[in-house]
């Protein structure tokens, strides 16, 4: 007989302890995650609204799902979202690295620096909404102030024209969000050891192809992770869109989600948004899945 | 060029003045912390001297880039990318340059050949055993033909079996390509094998400059003779009285030959340190000379290779001799010195009373 055995069984033994810490949890996410959850894929096969109780719950199988896929307005959003993903995340990459490219050295003065570009991603979305709003105001906004001041453009409409109104809200964005991939960059940048920069000198590299061959490859599974959040949170884009352009003018800054508001909370029709929220989220976990195995692949492939 | 470089208050490299002949192999060699890294980091501009000025031919080159001082640097960890294959880290100064796919093929195969490479060039680098990524860095350093190669401890990290095949195999490659060549090292027994000359440094200064075989016989300072040799040079403080050498402690007498005793006389200096190699040390259980010998107690010996080393008590110091027939642990007998071989030290500055 074994030393462990022969203790008396606790009531409280190991495994037990683990499962009393995971309870809370599960039970929490199990309200307000699995329940709606179940709830929201019912309810997308019902014709039905919360408004209208008295409508009752007409059950029609996938035609919320037929009718919004084959109708345009919904492509149509749905295609805005793709462009306005793309550019922002783009944007925003190539900002936050430039940031952080930058920031990697020590110098006096980079620790506020940094302090001060960090800052705007701890806003709230709704508030840099709002003062961009200002900011962007045709005949009294500080930008359009600028760009008649220094480079003597007319007046942008920018936030009333359909033609400029997704670059306030690219703009917008990146500054909310460039310094996220800039601090995920930095960390990656600096997680690379200083002497393969010497090796690299020595090397008669330049500045670029020291960038290009050792920064780029070595930070890059940490850089698409970036993206990947990016380009998560910009499919979901709501709030900077609601005050910013509240999806106008008409409907040219309306993302996905914005639609999505719209149809299950303006117009009530709980049905159509529940299968409308089921495509999205179909879509983002596609989507993420797919990169997550890119990343994982990059970083297997530097492993090997 | 009485180089300089200090970090804030600390002198790492304190006055160095050193110049090299063009394919020649100098070594660095001093103690951790002796700023032997320091200056070789200095030549190779990672780092911009205090003071002082560094030439490569005529040229000063204080003011330039790594990349422009035409040198090839192996580091101490090796450096290599390790995002990439062994082919691709020793292409990677080529292609830095813009050198076309057919030259850097043809480098890559002279450089293969060259240090054998052939098995691993597809292979990751970080896959590979030490030795193998030892001989990746050093490819990668020569394969540009560099006017000056540095090597930072190159052979630190490697396992002891393959430190001495890789030494071996730096002294051939070096000797094959002629090029100039500063090795840092604070392992004796590489400098002494690969040197040309040995350049030995302590606490930012150079000790001494010279062959090894200089090194070894004839060390200037009492430092130069403990870090060269393993083991190193014993030592122990004693008092010139006409032709005798008083031990302290001990109160042992040597009798030193006539002329040694009026060298040192000349000299005028009473406080020396004698200095003598474990292998100029006889033993024999009978007095058979009465000069350069003394009267001791073996305290322990012990085999080392195809010698007994064993040890004694003088003065202050445990002594350690080295001879070729066995001697019995406890034994009392004599030791001999070799005259010719020993060597004198001013007790007060730990400089040679001859130098």
């Amino acid at each position: 007989m074994s030393s462990a055995e022969s203790y008396p069984k606790e009531f409280l033994n190991e495994k037990r302890f683990k499962i009393l810490f995971i309870w809370p949890s599960l039970i929490i996410l199990l309200f307000l995650i699995g329940y709606p959850f179940v709830m929201l894929i019912y309810y997308s096969f019902f014709r039905f609204s919360f408004l209208r109780l008295a409508g009752g719950l007409n059950f029609i199988g996938i035609d919320n799902y037929k009718f919004l896929l084959t109708d345009t307005y919904t492509w149509e959003r749905f295609v805005f979202t793709g462009k306005y993903v793309v550019a922002a995340v783009a944007v925003q990459f190539m900002a936050g690295v430039g940031i952080a490219y930058l920031l990697q050295e020590k110098f006096k003065g980079r620790g506020i620096i940094l302090t001060l570009v960090l800052m705007p991603m701890m806003l709230c979305p709704i508030v840099v909404g709002l003062f961009w709003k200002y900011m962007f105001n045709t005949q009294w906004g500080v930008i359009n102030y600028l760009l008649k001041s220094l480079f003597d453009v007319k007046p942008i409409e920018w936030l009333a024209d359909a033609r400029h109104s997704i670059y306030a809200v690219v703009i917008a964005d990146t500054w909310m969000w460039a310094p996220f991939m800039a601090l995920l960059s930095l960390a990656a940048f600096t997680a690379i050891p200083r002497y393969l920069y010497e090796a690299a000198s020595v090397d008669r590299a330049s500045a670029w192809f020291k960038f290009r061959h050792i920064t780029l490859p070595l930070s890059a599974p940490i850089l698409v992770l970036a993206i990947l959040f990016r380009l998560i949170d910009s499919i979901k884009q709501f709030d900077l869109v609601y005050t910013l352009t509240a999806g106008g003018p008409g409907d040219a800054t309306q993302t996905i989600s914005f639609t999505l508001y719209k149809t299950a909370f303006q117009y009530f029709y709980t049905g159509e948004g529940s299968a409308l929220a089921m495509i999205l989220l179909i879509t983002i976990i596609c989507l993420s899945t797919f990169l997550i195995r890119y990343m994982t692949r990059l970083i297997e492939k530097q492993r090997k | 060029m009485d180089l300089k470089k200090y970090y804030g208050t600390v002198k790492a490299v304190d006055g160095v003045d050193l110049e090299i002949i063009d394919k020649e192999f100098v070594v660095l060699l001093g103690p951790s912390g002796c700023g032997k890294t320091t200056t070789l980091r200095c030549v190779a501009g990672l780092e911009s001297p205090t003071s002082g000025e560094i030439y490569f031919g005529d040229l000063m080159v204080n003011n330039l880039e790594p990349a422009d001082r035409n040198i090839a640097m192996v580091f101490q960890f090796f450096a290599l990318y390790p995002h990439l294959s062994a082919m691709d880290n020793i292409s990677f100064p080529l292609r830095a340059q813009g050198v076309s796919g057919k030259k850097i093929q043809g480098k890559i195969e002279w450089v293969s050949d060259l240090l054998q490479l052939g098995g691993i060039l597809k292979r990751k680098v970080q896959t590979l055993p030490g030795g193998d990524q030892q001989k990746v860095a050093l490819a990668r350093a020569i394969v540009r033909d560099p006017a000056v190669l540095l090597l930072d401890e190159p052979l630190s990290q490697l396992d002891e079996r393959f430190r001495d095949e890789m030494r071996t195999e730096l002294g051939r490659i070096q000797k094959s390509l002629q090029v100039t060549t500063l090795y840092v090292t604070h392992d004796q027994r590489e400098a002494m094998a690969l040197a040309d000359r040995i350049v030995l440094m302590k606490d930012g200064k150079i000790l001494q400059v010279g062959s090894p075989k200089d090194l070894y016989e004839n060390p200037e300072t009492v430092f130069a003779g403990y870090f060269i040799g393993s083991p190193g040079m014993n030592f122990a403080s004693c008092i010139l009285e006409g032709d005798r050498l008083l031990f302290e402690v001990d109160k042992k007498e040597l009798r030193l030959p006539g002329d040694v005793a009026n060298q040192l006389n000349q000299k005028g200096r009473k406080n020396l340190v004698i200095g003598i190699r474990p292998e100029h040390i006889s033993f024999s259980q009978r007095q058979k000379e009465p000069v350069a010998s003394l009267g001791i107690k073996v305290i322990r010996a012990e085999k080392f290779s195809q010698f007994e080393l064993f040890s004694f008590r003088l003065g202050k110091k445990l002594f350690m001799g080295r001879v070729r027939e066995e001697v019995p642990e406890g034994a009392e007998g004599y030791v001999r010195f070799r005259p010719e071989r020993m060597r004198f030290f001013d007790a007060e500055t730990g400089r040679s009373v001859f130098a």
